[in-house]
């Protein structure tokens, strides 16, 4: 395996045209992913988190008239450096559901009710491998079962309606890994699900990159997710990364005023340091600036504790501060 | 102990076709003192809002007992009913959904008064709504406003509002923060706490977040399929928990700190269907521990020390395993 990144991306922006001006959902951000890695993008409702994910699989809605700049330089199986965001349609269509895949959210939503989940997972590699029915049939029965789930040979002739939340969401990995991807997109793939479902599906997409090697981008608004199945996160706020770090240091040492807050908001962070509970919690005030008036410095700057003048002039750059470590705030020096 | 201000007996709310219900609450018990609260918790279908609305009568129970102060709220009438529902309100899950969003915020809370012919007179009412919205955050100015000026967080305490408008003693908070993000899910949390001092307000407060149920509640029930697994206070619960079901609910969900190990109890398959439950214990057919007698008969909810109740056969055997 080589030791470059299988995806580094860098300088992305994605900004969509609206009847009251530009709204930059996506701004200047960068990060990537090591081969059999995880990293996560943490951020809130509106960070960006869902737009970058989208962006980088070519997924937006045409009618949407994103404006995207920046790169995506993804390592295909065949040793080729490609650009995801300048490659012609065709040629992004042979990665999409092959190299790359992805599992949404909601299961419901995204599998088709009117196929049988045999036929969907059959149809990718029917498309990419070139298999004719009944052998993408046979495939379709190994990848439920290589995403446990019982009786697969009836399962398969089964419609999304007849499965519970979990086992469609499993049904979703087995359709991702269905052409054995080297990269998996994973936005918010356990949110819709109870917690010891979340737990069993979280073991099995560990599992499964143990075995095939695959990277995962796990996109992400629960902490406790992040600390125990990522190796680097990036935290967003407000369309930008305004941290990143390997997954320990950022817990042990968060850098960014709005990491520190995130962290210290949590009811069960107290708790699982050992510590008893607080009389009141830590609490970031007021909310998320609106995307169509953002302040004019630092995005954070309005609801920071921390702000001091200079985070209202402009937006400060993301600095590297230590080994691996890097912060957008005035506050922190480079390293 | 005192008299509890609310009383669940025995209650049990079955859906639809009477030879093959769905059994989403079956048979379940607990009481709240004035002051306390209790917290609920189960993943979904465990029966967690149901027993909400059906505390409320918002839906009708199929049987058994719901006493405020001692009067089975099931027995008065329509009209008594209506006057009692001053004291008892509900925070609902999604803001998005709970405030009518043709109705400015003033019309919202003036109907809650209005309802209850509290504080009589355009000024009165006027200068009540701007103390409510004042006591959870907001300003008096944001009361012309319609629901969709305001964020998920703002509506979420526009909602706290409008269950406070009438005074209530108790109030069944049905996933009040779920809707929200984590940053904004913590103001809330202060929000409640803060209310239910200064007004001191006994809460049923219905989450699948345990960590949220462990800072607010002082007891906790956790239910699955309809029925009550074990029931402790908060401390004892997180420190002692003695039901395999509650051992794995805290078991799944992840701490937010990387250098804590998770033990991991992964629970196989699915919660059964409600229509027809597994005999025996509720819980068996995903238990690590069960056994063949677990399918005989349902484990009775017994008292392992104080206040502290478990529904296992096997239960002797975890208590040995806390104890060690």
């Amino acid at each position: 395996m080589s030791a470059l990144p299988r995806l580094v991306v860098q300088n992305l922006s994605t900004s969509f045209p609206t009847e009251d001006g530009l709204v930059r959902s996506v701004a200047d951000v960068s990060f990537a992913i090591a081969p059999g890695k995880t990293t996560a993008l943490v951020g809130e409702s509106g960070s960006g988190k869902s737009v970058t994910s989208l962006t980088l699989m070519r997924l937006l809605p045409k009618t949407a008239n994103a404006q995207v700049s920046g790169s995506a330089e993804f390592g295909t199986r065949a040793g080729r450096r490609v650009d995801l965001l300048q490659l012609p349609d065709e040629a992004m269509r042979q990665l999409r559901g092959n190299e790359l895949a992805m599992i949404f959210q909601e299961p419901m939503t995204s599998l088709n009710p009117v196929f049988t989940v045999g036929e969907q997972i059959a149809e990718s590699v029917r498309l990419h491998k070139k298999l004719d029915r009944s052998a993408a049939l046979a495939h379709a029965k190994r990848m439920l079962d290589l995403v446990e789930i019982p009786a697969s040979a009836q399962r398969l002739h089964e419609y999304p309606h007849q499965l519970s939340g979990g086992m469609r969401q499993r049904v979703m990995i087995a359709l991702a890994m269905a052409c054995d991807p080297t990269l998996l997109i994973a936005d918010e793939p356990t949110t819709a699900l109870d917690v010891t479902i979340q737990a069993q599906i979280l073991v099995l997409m560990r599992r499964l990159q143990a075995e095939t090697g695959m990277s995962i981008l796990f996109i992400t608004h629960n902490l406790g997710v992040v600390a125990h199945h990522a190796d680097d996160v990036a935290v967003m706020y407000a369309g930008r990364v305004v941290e990143r770090a390997p997954v320990r240091p950022l817990f042990a040492t968060p850098q960014h005023p709005y990491t520190q807050g995130l962290l210290a908001c949590l009811p069960g962070k107290a708790h699982a340091a050992g510590l008893p509970r607080p009389k009141r919690l830590f609490a970031i005030r007021g909310q998320v600036s609106s995307p169509l008036a953002p302040p004019p410095g630092c995005a954070f700057e309005p609801r920071c504790d921390q702000a001091v003048a200079v985070c209202t002039q402009a937006m400060p750059p993301l600095v590297t501060i230590a080994d691996a470590r890097q912060a957008r705030c005035v506050l922190r020096s480079a390293a | 102990m005192s008299t509890p201000l609310i009383e669940v007996r025995h209650l049990k709310k079955y859906f639809g076709h009477s030879t093959r219900p769905v059994r989403a609450v079956d048979d379940v018990s607990f009481a709240i003192q004035p002051g306390e609260t209790l917290g609920l918790v189960g993943e979904s279908g465990s029966g967690k809002s149901t027993i909400g609305r059906t505390v409320l009568r918002l839906i009708e129970r199929t049987e058994g007992q719901v006493l405020y102060r001692g009067d089975d709220l099931a027995s008065l009438s329509a009209e008594r009913m209506r006057k009692m529902r001053s004291k008892l309100q509900i925070i609902f899950q999604d803001p998005y959904a709970s405030l009518n969003p043709k109705m400015r915020i003033s019309a919202i809370l003036d109907e809650a008064l209005a309802t209850h012919g509290l504080h009589p007179g355009h000024a009165a009412r006027a200068k009540r709504i701007a103390e409510l919205l004042e006591t959870v955050g907001l300003r008096a100015e944001h009361a012309s406003r319609f629901p969709h000026e305001f964020s998920g967080g703002q509506r979420q305490r526009i909602g706290v509002a409008r269950a406070l408008a009438v005074e209530p003693e108790f109030i069944v908070a049905d996933e009040p923060l779920s809707a929200l993000d984590v940053s904004i899910q913590s103001q809330v949390i202060n929000l409640l706490a803060d209310l239910r001092e200064r007004l001191s307000l006994t809460m049923l407060f219905i989450s699948h977040d345990l960590d949220v149920v462990e800072y607010l509640c002082d007891r906790v029930v956790v239910l699955y399929l309809g029925k009550v697994m074990e029931v402790a206070s908060t401390t004892e619960l997180f420190a002692r928990p003695l039901h395999p079901y509650t051992q794995a609910l805290l078991a799944a969900s992840p701490k937010p700190d990387p250098l804590i190990a998770t033990v991991h109890v992964p629970l196989k398959g699915d919660i059964p269907s409600p229509i027809a439950p597994p005999s025996g214990c509720v819980f068996r057919t995903r238990c690590p521990h069960a056994i063949d007698a677990c399918a005989q008969a349902v484990p009775t909810l017994d008292e392992v020390a104080t206040g502290h109740q478990v529904a296992c056969i096997r239960k002797e055997l975890f208590m040995m395993k806390v104890a060690a």
